[in-house]
């Protein structure tokens, strides 16, 4: 079988969630003596110039002979088209050069829903997979089902709604977005989701039921073997691990751990520690929010912003905390750091949101708490902070997820179920 | 009661009466004062306190807008002096736009003479010798000394000058058609000036053809955005059918990102296409008839770039490009986006709008839809459209340009589209009554549905107002009696 990525990003390009997926399933494809491996990256060549070759549409990525470069200069960030003549030339040559039985796109950013059309065209008889790895085709903002201006998960999305997030905007306009995107989605014979809290948001807003399939995504465990999880002395460091942008609720952490400090015993401390990047992106008024309580933070809680991590050293940092506190406000997809965590054995605080509930079983691997509840979230870190036992239990309780490899084997199956059907 | 002229007075402060009467004589003195004086304000020492200048513009095509306001009973007329650089330009027997301005009446105590003016001038362009320091004079009173003039070029002025009338166009109608009237002509004067200036180039065309069955076209203003799914929603019936799309843009905003969009749009899809560009904008009207001046079809479709086939339900819609429209004028089924209906057809009423203060009353018309406000639904079954349709009446039937079928040999018959409207609106309604005038026959479709999304919420920029409501005058005055137009009352028993 003849297996084709086409991926948003490169994790050598920019590191990314979605990108490590394709990436990791296009190492496993290329491990597979079945499989012969191609990956194809989509990019902003406006960003990253140093992977653009003047007039070259497709270009190689130095040292990986069968991962190439997709640079592209003009993306239709609404309608998630490129239309570009000489990537169209280039992509139909790709596909008719390597005449994959299986291309699987991991994303329509920069990549261009039209692309669906064209490997349909040159190859109809390919299998065309698409993993949905986050609601932009759905969502305009941000792709997050998150209502920002309301601080609420969205649970409407129809068009008139979108308006209230970009009043600038018409209903009209996103029934046309809504209607590009399942044009598209058309040539695309199976679905892939991660979860299946996105695989009922993507069957409600109008894919098929019986063309999306949930496969979690695989993890590479980074745990040495015979390794054994401890904590640390006092068992009272909470961490959070990911983007510092609104929606994933550091406020939310940082309010319930100045209630839990008030409340614990006295010469009791909280620490808490952030692992995430991209403050950058994070709203002024977020930012102001988050100062406010380190500000206003009792003298028994320590905070610590951490700075970036990758996925390269997130197991010996989550080795620093004791307890992951996921208080994510948008409906996750998936929830990459769960299976960071649990590959450290931390226990887990986790909101109910989108596709992170059902993953925590309260009680078993950590406790969820009701997004955004900040009274709920310090009920817990009350509770665990200083309890070793609980710590133990919980952290016996937690198992490993889904494999790398076996989530390739699931791709690879239903692969050729798609064929044979 | 006992009138006094002071004439010691009048002979102490003008001198110049003195020496001219050769001495001081009473009664012609008084005379003068009467026929002369007191509209030249001799003896008034802030002339200027009763007149300002609010607003100018001008073009380098030599047309001034000027705007402001006076006291009428101070200045019964107006004369305009434009010193630019060496050159004197001097305006007699003005016929201003005059209009309320509750502003200035409050100050003034005058409530009976609108005290707002609008001048729209020209000086030829043979006659005008550009140069940056202006000066402006009103009833010989100096008004402005501006050191460093601005000329616009013709669309530019244009524009802003309707932006700068908007607040008119705003008002209730009847208290502001003679201004219309007026400023429809002076506007209609620039635009006309502005759209022989224009030209069209092709810039793109793929899969020529000599001749074909139906030429689509799609004339675009500034924006692109829906272009390509509109094309997209087209593609199938480009490719199996003997037809050509001729795009139109009018002052796009990234001509070459269009053209590059397209092309590889192309490339997925081997349409027949054209990409003709306008220097400027030259209008719904100008566009589409040059559409129709260049088409190779037999058939003309006029489609609106945000018309779209129903989703899942796209062969009856396209099924009304290929039928053949014999010598009738089609329109379809318009539907909103949400899929209600948006309209079966147009008519045109005349209403009675009325100045009550002025003692004033005129025909105004204006176009409403068949159907319009029916729950009724994109996908109802024939038991549904019937009931929808059954308020349609064949006498007075117009159609939308949004979507039209016609044989070009019949539109360019009755020569197009009219250029008369600026920019846009009310030239379909005039297209259909001049049609229906000649005696040719109107058919809506009623087995073609499509989605009309226009910019349902979006803002109307001033100077779009401006030209909808200057627009509305002039079809109003060319139609106001025609047997195709029906009256309010009649209206009211219509949807």
């Amino acid at each position: 079988m003849k297996y084709m990525t086409i991926s948003l990003y490169h994790p050598r390009v920019m590191k990314g969630g979605a990108q490590y997926v394709a990436k990791d399933l296009h190492d496993a494809a290329d491990a597979d003596p079945d499989v012969e491996a191609v990956m194809l990256a989509g990019i902003d060549a406006n960003m990253f110039p140093q992977y653009n070759k003047v007039g070259a549409s497709i270009t190689a990525l130095p040292d990986s002979p069968r991962e190439f470069i997709l640079p592209g200069h003009a993306f239709n960030e609404f309608y998630h088209t490129v239309h570009d003549q000489r990537r169209t030339k280039a992509l139909q040559r790709f596909f008719a050069d390597h005449k994959p039985d299986v291309i699987h796109v991991h994303h329509s950013l920069w990549i261009g829903l039209e692309l669906l059309e064209i490997a349909r065209q040159v190859l109809p008889d390919v299998i065309i997979l698409y993993t949905l790895h986050e609601y932009l085709p759905i969502c305009y903002s941000r792709g997050q089902l998150f209502r920002y201006h309301e601080n609420s998960i969205c649970q409407d999305t129809s068009p008139d709604q979108c308006v209230k997030c970009f009043p600038e905007r018409t209903a009209d306009d996103f029934m046309l977005r809504r209607r590009v995107f399942k044009r598209a989605f058309e040539f695309v014979d199976h679905f892939i989701s991660p979860s299946d809290y996105l695989r009922q948001r993507f069957i409600t807003w109008g894919l098929p039921a019986e063309k999306i399939s949930t496969i979690a995504n695989g993890h590479q465990s980074m745990r040495p073997e015979k390794w054994m999880p401890t904590h640390s002395a006092k068992v009272n460091t909470f961490g959070f691990f990911g983007q510092y942008v609104d929606a994933k609720g550091i406020d939310v952490l940082l309010a319930a751990a100045s209630i839990a400090a008030a409340e614990v015993a006295d010469g009791q401390e909280i620490e808490v520690k952030i692992f995430g990047g991209n403050k950058a992106y994070a709203s002024p008024e977020y930012v102001k929010r988050i100062d406010k309580f380190l500000e206003d933070a009792p003298d028994n809680l320590k905070v610590t912003e951490m700075g970036t991590y990758s996925r390269d050293n997130v197991f010996q940092l989550m080795n620093m905390i004791d307890w992951l506190v996921m208080p994510s406000i948008w409906p996750e997809t998936f929830g990459l750091v769960v299976s960071e965590a649990w590959d450290a054995r931390r226990p887990i605080l986790s909101s109910r949101a989108g596709g992170l509930n059902g993953r925590t079983v309260d009680g078993i691997n950590g406790y969820t708490f009701d997004p955004g509840s900040v009274s709920q979230l310090a009920t817990l870190i009350v509770e665990c902070a200083g309890n070793k036992p609980l710590w133990k239990k919980l952290s016996a309780g937690v198992r490993d997820e889904l494999s790398l490899q076996e989530a390739w084997k699931q791709h690879k199956a239903l692969s050729l179920t798609v064929a044979n059907c | 009661m006992k009138r006094l002229f002071n004439y010691k007075k009048y002979s102490e402060d003008n001198s110049d009466l003195v020496s001219h009467f050769a001495g001081i004589d009473e009664a012609q003195l008084c005379d003068h004062y009467i026929t002369y004086g007191h509209r030249e304000l001799r003896g008034v020492p802030e002339a200027r306190v009763s007149m300002d200048l609010d607003g100018m513009l001008f073009s380098d095509a030599g047309y001034i807008y000027l705007a402001g306001w006076c006291d009428r009973r101070v200045f019964s007329t107006l004369t305009v002096s434009l010193r630019i650089g060496y050159m004197t330009y001097d305006f007699a027997d003005l016929d201003p736009c005059w209009y309320q301005r509750d502003d200035v009446s409050n100050v003034l105590g005058d409530y009976s003479n609108p005290a707002g003016y609008i001048l729209l001038l020209s000086i030829p362009p043979e006659e005008l010798v550009l140069a940056p320091n202006v000066s402006i004079y009103i009833n010989g009173i100096k008004q402005r000394e501006e050191p460093l003039i601005r000329f616009l070029s013709v669309d530019r002025f244009l524009n802003e000058a309707l932006g700068a009338v908007a607040s008119l166009a705003t008002r209730p109608a009847g208290g502001t058609f003679d201004q219309a009237l007026k400023l429809s002509e002076a506007f209609g004067e620039v635009w006309q000036s502005y759209l022989v200036t224009q030209s069209f180039v092709p810039v793109f065309e793929n899969r020529p053809l000599k001749s074909c069955q139906q030429s689509i076209i799609i004339t675009l203003h500034r924006k692109f955005d829906m272009l390509l799914v509109q094309l997209s929603e087209l593609a199938k019936f480009l490719t199996t059918h003997d037809a050509e799309v001729i795009v139109v843009g009018n002052d796009l905003i990234a001509p070459e990102e269009m053209r590059a969009r397209v092309t590889a749009f192309c490339q997925i899809h081997d349409i027949s296409i054209r990409l003709i560009l306008c220097s400027g904008n030259s209008g719904f009207s100008a566009g589409n008839n040059h559409g129709a001046k260049v088409a190779r079809g037999d058939t003309l479709i006029f489609m609106n770039p945000d018309i779209f086939p129903p989703e899942g339900d796209a062969e009856q819609a396209l099924a009304f490009l290929s039928s053949d429209p014999g010598d009738a004028l089609h329109g379809a089924m318009l539907y909103y986006g949400d899929g209600m209906l948006m309209h079966s057809g147009m008519y045109s009423v005349r209403d009675l709008a009325f100045d009550a203060k002025r003692g004033k009353s005129c025909n105004l018309l204006r176009v409403e839809h068949f159907g319009k406000g029916l729950s009724h639904r994109v996908d109802d079954n024939q038991d549904g459209l019937d009931k929808a349709l059954a308020g349609v009446r064949q006498d007075i039937l117009l159609v939308s340009a949004a979507l039209w079928k016609v044989s070009k040999a019949e539109f360019d018959a009755i020569g197009g589209l009219s250029t008369d409207y600026i920019f846009a609106y009310y030239e379909d309604a005039d297209f259909c009554l001049r049609w229906r005038d000649s005696g040719r026959e109107i058919v809506l479709d009623s087995t073609s549905r499509w989605l009309h999304l226009e910019g349902v919420g979006k803002e109307t920029p001033p100077a779009v107002r401006s030209f909808m409501w200057l627009n509305r005058a002039f079809y109003s005055r060319r139609f106001e009696t025609s047997p195709l137009v029906v009256d309010t009352a009649q209206d009211l028993q219509l949807l």
